[in-house]
């Protein structure tokens, strides 16, 4: 029996936390939630986009699909407060598509942030040209504000 | 007087006995349970809070109406506003779901979800279940190794430390997941609960380490643990076919006849609660049973008979009662009623219209959402049929669905991302059924008869199992083939018992039980390696070669069939010559361990729907593994 003195004691000891941390009691939360997304203000600077090398690949491993492939995109985040987000987008509008990603920005003052474009898959079936048209943005939301940063028409190639 | 000592006092009755009696009946012996928790703390390493697929979403509003005590979904909680998720029928202006076998259960645990919430802080209860589960399947092994109180001191420092790293990094579990919770529950107790029916089976008829290693292959090694926490009705239907493979296997093997018609009568009684969760499979399942239990019972007298149906009858009640009260007529179960399109519980006050083609994306085999009468309904399964069988004589799709899935040109330009696998690449063990065709030729050449010995002048019991096992399976394609290749498949999941009865036939291959009872340590020393080595391989191979989601599917799958390929080939040279258990056993443990990996690494990274887990180090180790290029966002926003 004493084999069990120690799991029941570890037994006893989550029920009393989760009875304690429950709402009825309420004398410890160990739970914490985050900081809500998107509201603050921050200020940054685009150091680089890839214009010329960004491509539609074709799937490895058999997967057939092409995606959005690029090298990162690079900028300084100079101050934050809060949690404001940046949306990076590539917008291909001949293929009826867009690759948005999305980054918070808490934590991220004074460093420099890859971004990277969402790797969308596109079937075979629908990509019938060599290359594309394409629209790539940078935006920030500070609260119930957006703003773009950076507007820049690009070409997309296709590998083959 | 303890609470236990008041109940049982001056009554004669015993809850001691009591308790005894439920655990063996649900687990047979400490070995069951040690597996059913061993599975637990498995499946609970990757569950995740999210909608998998839209058809969910219908899941969890039934589930809703039920926990409010009526069977129509009045408030559409989730997915789309007007209520009309795939899944979802409309009878006399109200708006109906499916599945209610598993919906019916899960209200149960949502109530009590609902009543624990009330005094404690949920997302620590979970968690500390969480690690019960591993402290109980210490403690198991203890007692199988005869090392009790290491292991039970073990599992509790471990079971403790990620509690309380659980806790470090705990957010609040929202109430918006109860209802999700509820039913992945009941889907995760399912897949559970097959490991430990598949161990009772194997070990009834062979030993009990042949037992355990079917058990943990299921849990492991098969895509039953894919979808465990994933709401869908396919852990369920795998599990109520293992339990006839059991208690078939139970009544034909009692000595006695009294026990022999009991076990014979449960296996019908399983058919029931199938056919409320999908009544096709349902059916199907009784027309396997009965094609093989009729001609090889003991006897079929009146009374026998009696027996049986009165048990079919018994357990189909939930089924009829649920369409009486939706449609009125008992037979007439939700899928074969008009699709909902929406505009009923939007709001604008108008009844609203049937749509007239409910293909849907979460659909079923026979599944297409349109009302039919009794003949239409035998007319359309019976194409079914023919159209499925007519699909073995097409190799290109027989390819695409049991041996390389890659990518398919012929699904739909939106619905054609690689994240599907094929039958052989979600589970490579199964590369070990190429030997039956081999054992089929070696008995015609020997002139020897299909038939198995008698046993004691009546059919062997395990025979009784194999037959059932191939025509139960042999029905399903019929259900199933048609349909496939399709998109969001992932594992064939139409065909997902087959995984369940996978386990069963391999196991049943004397080369696979020789090579597991010789050189057991080799299976592990395998397993171990795999999984040790080869997680950390794929994640590397995922961040260093910058794959997107379909590629680090399709390089699983291609290293899925090279091991099956090897599991084929060796079980072939065994069977031909013997004399090779150690590398079999090795080849075995590699082909369940990187099965195993795929299951983890894609619950944890590759599908993490929202981001959020059940345990919340789950979730940091999801988020730690971004780096990859499978989302671009960072993870508050997947």
């Amino acid at each position: 029996m004493t084999d069990w003195v120690v799991p029941t004691t570890f037994a006893l000891f989550v029920s009393i936390l989760a009875v304690a941390s429950g709402p009825l009691v309420s004398a410890v939360d160990v739970t914490q939630q985050g900081t809500p997304l998107g509201d603050g203000n921050t200020a940054v600077t685009v150091d680089s986009v890839p214009t010329e090398q960004v491509t539609l690949e074709q799937g490895r491993f058999g997967s057939g699909r092409y995606h959005l492939a690029a090298p990162p995109a690079a900028i300084t985040v100079d101050r934050v407060e809060g949690n404001p987000a940046l949306r990076y987008t590539v917008d291909i509008p001949s293929l009826w598509t867009t690759a948005t990603s999305r980054y918070e920005l808490a934590g991220t003052e004074g460093t420099r942030m890859e971004l990277r474009p969402e790797p969308i898959g596109i079937s075979p079936q629908r990509v019938d040209q060599d290359s594309y048209d394409a629209i790539l943005t940078i935006w920030i939301r500070e609260g119930d504000r957006e703003r773009q940063i950076l507007l820049e028409r690009i070409t997309i190639e296709v590998e083959p | 007087m303890s609470v236990r000592e008041r109940v049982s006092h001056g009554t004669g009755f015993d809850a001691d006995d009591l308790g005894i009696a439920v655990l063996r009946t649900a687990f047979g012996n400490y070995l069951g349970a040690t597996l059913f928790l061993t599975a637990l703390a498995w499946f609970g390493l990757y569950w995740r809070l999210g909608f998998f697929s839209n058809d969910q979403f219908t899941f969890a509003n039934t589930l809703v109406g039920v926990a409010d005590g009526h069977l129509f979904i009045d408030r559409a909680v989730y997915g789309p506003a007007s209520g009309a998720s795939p899944g979802t029928y409309l009878v006399d202006g109200r708006v109906y779901g499916r599945n209610y076998g598993i919906v019916v259960v899960s209200a149960v645990w949502l109530v009590a979800l609902e009543a624990v919430s009330l005094v404690a802080d949920v997302r620590v209860v979970v968690t500390g279940l969480w690690s019960f589960t591993v402290i109980g399947a210490a403690a198991g092994v203890g007692v199988w190794l005869d090392r009790r109180r290491l292991c039970v001191l073990t599992g509790t420092a471990v079971g403790a430390a990620v509690f309380v790293g659980n806790l470090l990094v705990a957010t609040p579990l929202s109430t918006y997941w109860y209802p999700l919770l509820a039913l992945q529950f009941t889907t995760t107790l399912a897949a559970a609960f097959t490991a430990v029916v598949l161990y009772r089976l194997v070990s009834r008829r062979y030993t009990d380490r042949l037992g355990v290693a079917a058990g943990l292959a299921a849990v492991f090694a098969t895509p039953l643990g894919f979808w465990a926490s994933l709401p869908k009705r396919h852990s369920v239907t795998a599990l109520f076919v293992v339990c006839v493979c059991y208690t078939l296997y139970r009544s034909r093997e009692a000595e006695s006849p009294v026990v022999a018609r009991r076990f014979r009568a449960l296996t019908y009684a399983w058919v029931g609660p199938v056919t409320w969760v999908h009544a096709p499979e349902g059916f199907f399942l009784l027309v396997a049973i009965a094609a093989v239990d009729l001609p090889t019972a003991r006897s079929n007298g009146v009374r026998d008979l009696f027996v049986v149906g009165l048990a079919l009858s018994v357990s189909l009640i939930p089924f009829f009662l649920t369409n009486l009260a939706i449609s009125g007529q008992p037979l007439q179960p939700p899928r074969l009623l008009p699709g909902y399109s929406g505009d009923v519980l939007s709001g604008d006050g108008k009844a609203g219209g049937a749509s007239t083609s409910g293909s849907s994306t979460g659909g079923s085999p026979a599944d297409d959402g349109q009302s039919a009468s009794g003949g239409n309904v035998l007319s359309r399964i019976l194409g079914q049929f023919v159209a499925s069988y007519t699909v073995l004589l097409d190799p290109e799709r027989i390819v695409r669905i049991f041996l390389r899935h890659g990518y398919t040109d012929s699904l739909a330009s939106s619905q054609d991302a690689a994240v599907n696998l094929s039958v052989l690449e979600s589970m490579p063990l199964l590369g070990a059924i190429v030997v039956y065709p081999l054992f089929a030729a070696r008995r015609l050449i020997r002139g020897v008869s299909l038939r198995k010995p008698h046993f004691g002048g009546r059919t062997d019991p395990i025979t009784a199992v194999d037959a059932f096992s191939v025509v139960y399976v042999v029905l399903l394609f019929g259900l199933a083939l048609t349909t496939l290749p399709l998109h969001h498949m992932f594992t064939m999941r139409y065909l997902h018992p087959l995984y369940a009865v996978g386990i069963y036939w391999v196991i049943r291959i004397p080369a696979v039980r020789r090579a597991l009872e010789t050189a057991g340590r080799s299976a592990v020393a395998g397993f171990g390696t795999a999984v040790l080595v080869g997680g950390p391989l794929y994640l590397c191979a995922i961040a260093v070669g910058d794959l997107v989601l379909g590629e680090a599917v399709q390089l699983y799958a291609l290293v899925a069939l090279a091991v099956a390929g090897a599991v084929g080939c060796w079980v072939l040279l065994d069977t031909a010559v013997g004399g090779f258990e150690s590398v079999g056993a090795a080849v075995l443990g590699i082909a369940a361990g990187i099965t195993a990996v795929y299951l983890l690494v894609s619950g944890i990274t590759l599908f993490p729907d929202t981001g959020e887990f059940l345990l919340p180090l789950s979730r940091t180790v999801s988020e730690r593994l971004h780096f990859m290029r499978l989302y671009g966002s960072t993870p508050s926003y997947w």
